[in-house]
């Protein structure tokens, strides 16, 4: 696979991924990974 | 036999852990040729460790339910002056000065090393078609892949050459193989099991486990690795979630049906079936890939001057996540808290959540689509769907093969943080006369 390949497959899931991440706000910070 | 039954017998001085080694020795080699489950064949390291066990038992030292049992590591744990190829041309003959956690601690249980299972290349992906060591082949039949990326584990289980292989989780690939070969497979809770001396694929994502033949010889390993107590529960009485979105999608209908008969199965236990609606599982899925992609090319960005060394499918998955963003990588474990603070609000209605392992059973080897009925989905997104939210998650999941006509299927529970001694317990009262 080429990386025009690699581009345009990161590309769109990098898309479906942000819509996602419209719904964080100011108070969501990064999780020191787990606090399970 | 499982491993309660080969102790018995073992202590009982019917059989010896050399003679066990031994029957287990001959089966890896006579299966080679047609399943390729190992990379290295310890036989000497074996007999040795054999050897020791039987002498120990003989002078009164047991050192518990593991002392005298054959089984397999991933070639993804690092064994002392044995080579850890991570089932990669880069480090074909990589020998590490050190021993993995697991190892030692397995070793130190009295456990017997066969060898060292093989796997997709640098465990990056669901095949087991590795273009290095050749494709591993599913035992029910060897034109499907037994799944992966601890796809030798599987095999090695499910044929019957070991009593439990260890295998590593970042996106299912313990449940995955368990699934499609047929046997137990149980990635816990995030860090309940050490990963030092694992090579790493997903920083936070990653979990050690083991593949065994029935949901109590899985206890009986974590006892070994994690310090686990062995615990039992009723049936009756569990609440058991039952997804109505997400995990009802797009299944085949052997999955379908072995679903509902598993569901139906606990239910005339005595437990609760309780309709739930899982939060964000695409989200999360789709979470648990971005994160991947950034984490594993991060790890092996290191060795992209050598891309020809590479298989085709490992290389664009490195491509792709060196084209992902801090930002966007920062955004994912943003997301990943948020996910997480719901689902734990779900363990308020219910104790476990029931859904099927893959949505398929085991493709065939260089299938790259599966129909669902006019849609075509990636074979490894229909493999991956159910179970990678829970590396995500952090939770701990068991997959447990339910019986059907044709290949094996699947049955995935989860549960809360940290209750991997009551999902043992719960998956054994559940489901043991189908996994024993």
């Amino acid at each position: 696979m080429g990386d025009s390949d690699s581009s345009a497959i990161v590309e769109a899931f990098l898309k479906e991924f942000r819509g996602i991440t419209e719904e964080l706000s100011e108070d969501d910070f990064p999780a020191p990974v787990f606090n399970a | 036999m499982n491993i309660g039954e080969a102790g018995a017998q073992l202590r009982a001085r019917r059989i010896s852990a050399v003679e066990l080694a031994r029957e287990s020795l001959a089966g890896i080699h006579a299966a080679q040729p047609r399943f390729n489950a190992f990379i290295t064949i310890t036989d000497e390291l074996a007999l040795e460790q054999a050897r020791r066990a039987d002498d120990e038992l003989a002078r009164g030292l047991d050192r518990g339910p593991l002392h005298g049992i054959p089984y397999a590591l991933k070639d993804v744990f690092a064994t002392r002056g044995i080579p850890t190829t991570c089932g990669s041309k880069i480090f074909a003959s990589r020998v590490t000065d050190h021993d993995s956690d697991a190892y030692e601690k397995l070793t130190a249980a009295g456990a017997v090393l066969m060898g060292k299972t093989g796997l997709h290349e640098f465990a990056y992906g669901i095949t087991s078609n590795n273009p290095h060591f050749g494709a591993i082949r599913n035992p029910h039949d060897p034109e499907r892949i037994p799944g992966g990326s601890s796809g030798g584990s599987g095999v090695a289980v499910a044929a019957g050459l070991v009593y439990f292989a260890m295998g590593t989780d970042t996106g299912g690939s313990i449940r995955v193989p368990a699934s499609y070969c047929g046997c137990v497979g149980l990635k816990p809770t995030y860090g309940r099991v050490s990963r030092a001396g694992v090579f790493p694929l997903g920083f936070t994502l990653d979990h050690v486990g083991p593949l065994t033949r029935t949901v109590r010889d899985a206890a009986l390993v974590m006892q070994a690795i994690a310090g686990t107590q062995y615990a039992t529960r009723p049936v009756a009485g569990c609440r058991i979630g039952v997804p109505r979105n997400f995990f009802a999608e797009r299944l085949s209908p052997a999955v379908e049906g072995a679903f509902r008969a598993a569901m139906a199965q606990a239910e005339c236990l005595g437990a609760h079936l309780v309709p739930v609606d899982v939060p964000d599982p695409a989200a999360i899925g789709a979470v648990g890939r971005l994160i991947l992609l950034s984490e594993a090319s991060a790890l092996l960005k290191r060795y992209l001057d050598r891309r020809e060394e590479f298989g085709r499918d490992v290389l664009a998955l490195l491509e792709q996540g060196l084209l992902v963003s801090a930002t966007d990588y920062i955004d994912a474990q943003r997301l990943r808290r948020v996910y997480q603070s719901r689902w734990a609000e779900l363990w308020n209605q219910i104790d476990f959540v029931f859904t099927p392992t893959t949505a398929i059973e085991a493709p065939l080897i260089g299938q790259e689509k599966v129909a669902f009925g006019s849609a075509d989905e990636d074979v490894r997104l229909a493999s991956t769907r159910f179970v990678r939210p829970f590396n995500v998650l952090g939770l701990p999941a068991i997959s447990i093969p339910w019986q059907t006509a044709g290949l094996p299927v699947g049955i995935q529970i989860a549960g809360m943080p940290g209750c991997d001694e009551e999902l043992l317990a719960f998956g054994e009262g559940a489901f043991s006369p189908q996994s024993d």
